[in-house]
C-alpha cells in the first residue's frame, strides 16, 4: 500500500481505531493481519518471501539461545544458515541480473562468447529492510544482546509492522518489540503527534518531492555530453532536495503511522543538508541505516566488540577511539561500497558510496593536520564546503549510468562549461527557491520557533494556520501519481 | 488540562479551516489551456454541416467524428494543418469571425481538396509529429502546413492532455529511431486500461499503482469521494489555480513579461528538430508534401527573441529541410502589421496590459490564409 493514497488515510484510520478498541489479545493478532493486508496490497504473492525471511530468524535465533555459548561451532553454524537465507533472497531478488549481466560483461571483455542467461525479476518492496531487520535480530540474540522471543506473534509483528515495512526506518528487535508487547493505554498525545508527522510528512511528498520529480526526470532524460556545469549542478540539487523530501516524508508518515499506536519508531532525518562535514552528513541522513551499518558491517569488519546496538546516532557515533588506522579505512571503503550496493544492483551506486568514503577519508586526514596545528574549522566554513559536495554525489545515484555519471562530473571540472545552460531556466528557479525555503525553514525551527513558543496565543494561531495551509494542499494534491523513491531499494 | 489536549484542539481549528476554504472555494472548473490566451482572446474551433474540421483537446469520439465530416464530404484528399494556439485562437474576437484554417476549408472546397486541422497550445514538434503519424495512418493526406515556432522549440515531450486520441486509440509511432522510441515510452506511461464492469475509471493520477492490488481500491475510493464530495472533483482546478499563482509570483519577482527574451536551449531544439527530420521522412514514404513556415510574430515592438539565435535557428530548419525532397519552406514571420495584433491580461502581478505576440486578429488570420494558400498551391 501507497501512503500518497485515500486507500492508506481509510486503512489507517480503520486500524488505528481497532488497534485502541479491540482488547489487547486481540489487538496484536489484528495488527498482524492488517500488516499482511498492508503489503499485500502491492503484491499478495511477494508475503511469502517475507515470512520465509521471518520464519528463519524465529527458529535459528531461538536455537542459537539454547545452544550453549561453548558450542561455537553450531552456534555459527546457525547464524550462518540465517545470513545464507537472508543474503540468498536479498541477492536473488535483488542482485541476480545485475550479477550476471556485469559477468557477461567481462566474459565479452576476455573476449569469450558464452553468455549467461539474464533472468529478468521483480523485486519484492521492502526487501533490503526487512531482511536487515531480520539479520540484526538474530545477530543480537548470536551477541547476547537480547533474548530471543518465543512467541511468533510478537516476532511476526516486528517484521512486519507495516510503518515501517516498506522504507524503513530499520528498526531492532530491542527497541521495537517490547514497545509491542507492552500494555499501553490511550493518550491523546499519540493522536495529535502522529497526525502532525502524517500530514507534514504527505505535504512533503505530493507538494514538494512529487512536483521536483518532472523537472529532475527531464534533466536526466537529456544526453549528459550536451548538459553543460551549470545544468549539472542545478540537476544535482534538485535531485537531492527531491529524494530527501521523498525519503523523509516517508519517515515522517511511518513515524507518525507508529505514534498513532503509541508505538515510537527511529527518527531518519535531521537535517542533513545542514551537515558540516560529511561524517556529520552520515549521522543526520537516512539514521537507521547508517546505525545499522555501523553496527553490523562497520564495526566488525574494524574488529570491534559490539556490546549494545540502536537504530539511533548513524555511523560516526563512537567510532573516535578506534586505534587500527590501516583496518577502519579498509573499513570505511568496504563499508561504503556496500552501503552503495544496498541502495541497488548497479556500478552508479558503488561510485555514489565511495565518493562519500573518499571524503571521509580526506576529513580524517585534515583533521589531523589541523589538530596538530590548532587549527579549528568553523561549522559554517564546512557547511559551505560539505553541502555542495554533497548534493553532487546525487549524481551517480540518479544517473542513467557509469559513463553518464563520469561524463556529468567532468562537465563540473571543466571551466568553460559555465558559460551556458541545457535545461530550462525554471529548473535553476526551482533549485534556488528549494534551496532558500530549506534554509530559511532550519532558520525558523532553530531560532524563530522558541521565540513563538513563549508567546501562547501567537503560537497557538500560527500553528492551527499551518495545519490549515499544509491540509489544503494535502487535500489538493493527495494522488499517487509516484512510489516513494526508497520503496525501489 | 487545556494544555494537555492543546495540541489536539490545534489540529482540529486547522482541520476546520481547511473544510471551512475547501468547501467555500473548491467549487470552479476553468480551462487552463486557454490562459495564456487571455480575456480578449478566444478560441475557435471550425466545422463543417455540424462535423468537426478542427480538433484540439480531442478524444477518439471527436476525431470519429471528422471522420464522418470528411466521409460526407466526399472521401477528398486532405490538406492538413497542424499548430499551436495561433492556430486556433483570434485576439479581439468579434462573432461571425474564423481563423485561417477554417477560411482555407472554404476557400479549397471547389479544387478537390478537404482542409482538416489540429492544433495545441504550446504544441512542440514532437507533438505534432505524433499527430501527423496518426492523421497520416488515419486519412489520405496529400499536403501537410506546419508551423515551426521558435518559442516552441523549447518545448518538450509529450502532453497526456492533448493526445487523447493517441491514448484511447493505443497508437503508437512506427519508428525506431531515438525520438520515435522517446516518444512511444511516453505513450506507455499515459496507457489507461480499459474501462471495468463496474465503471471503475483508473486515470493517470494513480501512476504509481498500476498493476498492483490497490489500483481497484483507489479508483472506487476516489470515484465514491467524487460522487459524494463535490470539493474532490475541484482538486485539478484548484492545482491549476495554485501553479498560476506560482507562475505569476515568479514572472513578478523575476520580472519576465511577454518580451523577455527567451534562449534557445540547445538540447531541446535539437530534440525537437529530429522530430521535424521524422516527420519529413515519414512524410516523405507516404508522398506527402509538407509545407514548412515560420509564423508570423508582431515586429513593430522588441519580440521576445535574441535575433541572432532566431534568424540561425531559421537558417537551421531550411537547412535541414533542403534533405527532403517532398518538404518546402517559407518564412512568413513579418507578413501580419502590428495593428492586427492586440494585447492581453497580465502574466505577472500588479501589471495591467501585455503585448500578445502570439495571436492576431481577424485579418491577420485573412492574410495568413491568402499567404498559405499561395503557397501549398505553388
Amino acid at each position: 500500500m501507497i501512503f500518497n493514497s485515500v486507500t492508506f488515510l481509510v486503512f489507517l484510520i480503520t486500524v488505528v481505531m481497532l488497534y485502541w478498541i479491540l482488547p489487547r489479545s486481540i489487538r496484536l493478532w489484528m495488527l498482524l493481519i492488517a500488516n499482511c493486508i498492508f503489503y499485500g496490497f502491492w503484491r499478495w504473492e511477494f508475503l511469502g518471501v517475507m515470512f520465509v525471511s521471518a520464519i528463519t530468524d524465529y527458529f535459528t535465533a531461538l536455537a542459537i539461545e539454547n545452544t550453549p555459548v561453548s558450542n561455537k561451532r553450531k552456534r555459527k553454524g546457525l547464524l550462518f544458515i540465517t545470513l545464507f537465507v537472508n543474503l540468498g533472497l536479498l541477492v536473488y531478488f535483488k542482485y541476480l541480473y545485475f550479477f550476471t549481466d556485469s559477468t557477461n560483461t567481462l566474459l565479452g571483455a576476455w573476449g569469450i562468447e558464452y553468455r549467461l542467461p539474464l533472468i529478468e525479476i521483480i523485486l519484492p518492496f521492502g526487501i533490503s529492510f526487512y531482511t536487515f531487520e531480520t539479520i540484526s535480530y538474530t545477530v543480537d540474540v548470536y551477541r547476547g544482546l537480547i533474548n530471543a522471543e518465543k512467541k511468533f506473534l510478537n516476532y511476526g509483528l516486528f517484521v512486519t509492522f507495516f510503518p515501517k515495512l516498506v522504507a524503513g526506518p530499520i528498526q531492532r528487535a530491542a527497541e521495537l518489540m517490547p514497545q509491542l508487547k507492552e500494555r499501553t493505554f490511550f493518550k491523546v498525545d499519540y493522536i495529535s503527534e502522529g497526525l502532525q508527522r502524517i500530514i507534514y510528512g504527505l505535504f512533503l511528498k505530493v507538494f514538494l518531492a512529487d512536483n521536483i520529480s518532472p523537472l529532475v526526470d527531464e534533466g536526466f532524460a537529456v544526453d549528459p555530453n550536451t548538459l553543460t556545469a551549470l545544468d549539472v549542478w542545478a540537476l544535482s540539487f534538485l535531485f537531492g532536495f527531491q529524494i530527501y523530501f521523498d525519503f523523509s516524508a516517508y519517515s515522517h508518515i511511518a513515524v507518525g503511522c507508529a505514534k498513532l499506536m503509541g508505538i515510537k519508531i527511529p527518527e531518519n532525518f535531521n537535517f542533513p543538508y545542514i551537515a558540516s562535514s560529511f561524517k556529520d552528513f552520515w549521522k543526520r541522513w537516512h539514521i537507521s541505516l547508517s546505525s545499522w551499518i555501523r553496527d553490523y558491517l562497520y564495526l566488525p569488519l574494524t574488529g570491534t566488540k559490539v556490546v549494545k546496538t540502536t537504530g539511533e546516532g548513524g555511523i560516526g557515533e563512537g567510532l573516535e577511539r578506534m586505534p587500527d588506522q590501516k583496518k577502519k579505512n579498509i573499513a570505511l571503503f568496504a563499508t561504503w561500497a556496500i552501503m552503495g550496493l544496498w541502495h541497488g544492483a548497479n556500478w552508479t551506486f558503488v561510485i555514489w558510496g565511495l565518493y562519500h568514503a573518499v571524503f571521509i577519508f580526506f576529513e580524517r586526514q585534515i583533521k589531523k593536520v589541523f589538530s596538530i596545528k590548532g587549527i579549528k574549522v568553523s561549522r559554517l566554513l564546512g557547511w559551505t564546503v560539505v553541502f555542495p559536495l554533497v548534493m553532487l554525489s546525487w549524481i551517480p545515484f540518479r544517473a542513467a549510468d557509469v559513463s553518464s555519471t563520469f561524463i556529468m562530473f567532468s562537465k563540473v571540472l571543466q571551466p568553460s562549461s559555465y558559460l551556458g545552460y541545457s535545461i530550462k531556466e525554471n529548473s535553476f528557479v526551482v533549485c534556488v527557491t528549494v534551496t532558500f525555503i530549506f534554509l530559511i525553514n532550519y532558520f525558523i525551527v532553530h531560532n524563530v520557533s522558541s521565540i513563538i513558543q513563549r508567546k501562547p496565543v501567537l503560537h497557538f494561531f500560527v500553528r492551527v494556520a499551518t495545519y490549515a495551509v499544509l491540509i489544503i494542499v494535502v487535500f489538493t494534491f493527495l494522488r499517487p501519481i509516484s512510489q516513494f523513491i526508497y520503496f525501489q531499494f | 488540562m487545556i494544555k494537555k489536549f492543546l495540541p489536539l484542539i490545534e489540529l482540529v481549528f486547522g482541520f476546520l479551516i481547511a473544510f471551512l476554504i475547501i468547501n467555500s472555494f473548491f467549487n470552479k472548473t476553468k480551462q487552463f489551456e486557454n490562459f495564456d490566451l487571455g480575456s480578449e482572446t478566444a478560441s475557435f474551433f471550425a466545422s463543417d454541416d455540424s462535423f468537426p474540421i478542427h480538433l484540439s483537446k480531442a478524444g477518439l469520439y471527436d476525431f470519429e467524428q471528422l471522420e464522418r465530416g470528411w466521409e460526407k464530404r466526399g472521401n477528398k484528399p486532405v490538406v492538413l494543418i497542424l499548430g499551436n494556439s495561433q492556430t486556433h485562437a483570434i485576439n479581439q474576437f468579434k462573432p461571425g469571425e474564423v481563423n485561417f484554417p477554417a477560411i482555407m476549408h472554404e476557400r479549397l472546397k471547389g479544387s478537390g481538396y478537404d482542409v482538416l486541422c489540429h492544433s495545441i497550445p504550446n504544441g512542440n514538434l514532437q507533438e505534432l509529429y505524433l499527430l501527423s503519424s496518426y492523421y497520416i495512418d488515419s486519412l489520405p493526406i496529400k499536403k501537410l502546413i506546419l508551423p515551426v515556432f521558435i518559442d516552441d522549440l523549447r518545448e518538450d515531450g509529450i502532453r497526456e492532455v492533448y493526445t487523447r486520441v493517441i491514448i484511447e486509440s493505443h497508437f503508437r509511432i512506427n519508428d525506431s529511431s531515438s525520438i520515435g522510441t522517446t516518444i512511444n515510452d511516453q505513450l506507455k506511461s499515459f496507457s489507461v486500461p480499459e474501462k471495468q464492469e463496474n465503471e471503475v475509471v483508473v486515470d493517470n493520477n494513480m501512476k504509481a499503482l498500476r498493476e498492483t492490488v490497490q489500483e481497484k481500491s483507489e479508483a472506487y475510493l476516489n470515484n465514491k469521494l467524487a460522487a459524494n464530495f463535490n470539493s474532490w472533483n475541484y482538486r485539478e482546478t484548484v492545482r491549476g489555480d495554485m501553479f498560476t499563482f506560482l507562475y505569476k509570483l515568479r514572472n513578478t519577482v523575476l520580472r519576465i513579461d511577454p518580451q523577455t527574451k527567451r534562449k534557445v536551449i540547445p538540447t531541446l531544439k535539437e530534440k525537437n528538430l529530429n522530430a521535424l527530420k521524422a516527420l519529413c521522412k515519414k512524410a516523405a514514404s507516404k508522398n506527402i508534401q509538407v509545407y514548412v513556415y515560420i509564423p508570423p510574430v508582431r515586429y513593430d515592438v522588441s519580440p521576445p527573441y535574441f535575433e541572432n539565435e532566431y534568424n540561425a535557428a531559421i537558417s537551421e530548419i531550411q537547412d535541414l529541410l533542403k534533405q527532403y525532397p517532398n518538404s518546402h519552406f517559407k518564412v512568413m514571420d513579418r507578413i501580419i502589421e502590428g495593428k492586427y495584433w492586440g494585447s492581453k491580461d497580465p502574466t505577472a502581478f500588479f501589471k495591467k496590459r501585455e503585448y500578445d505576440f502570439m495571436h492576431f486578429q481577424y485579418p491577420g488570420h485573412q492574410i495568413l490564409a491568402d499567404s498559405l494558400t499561395s503557397f501549398i498551391t505553388l
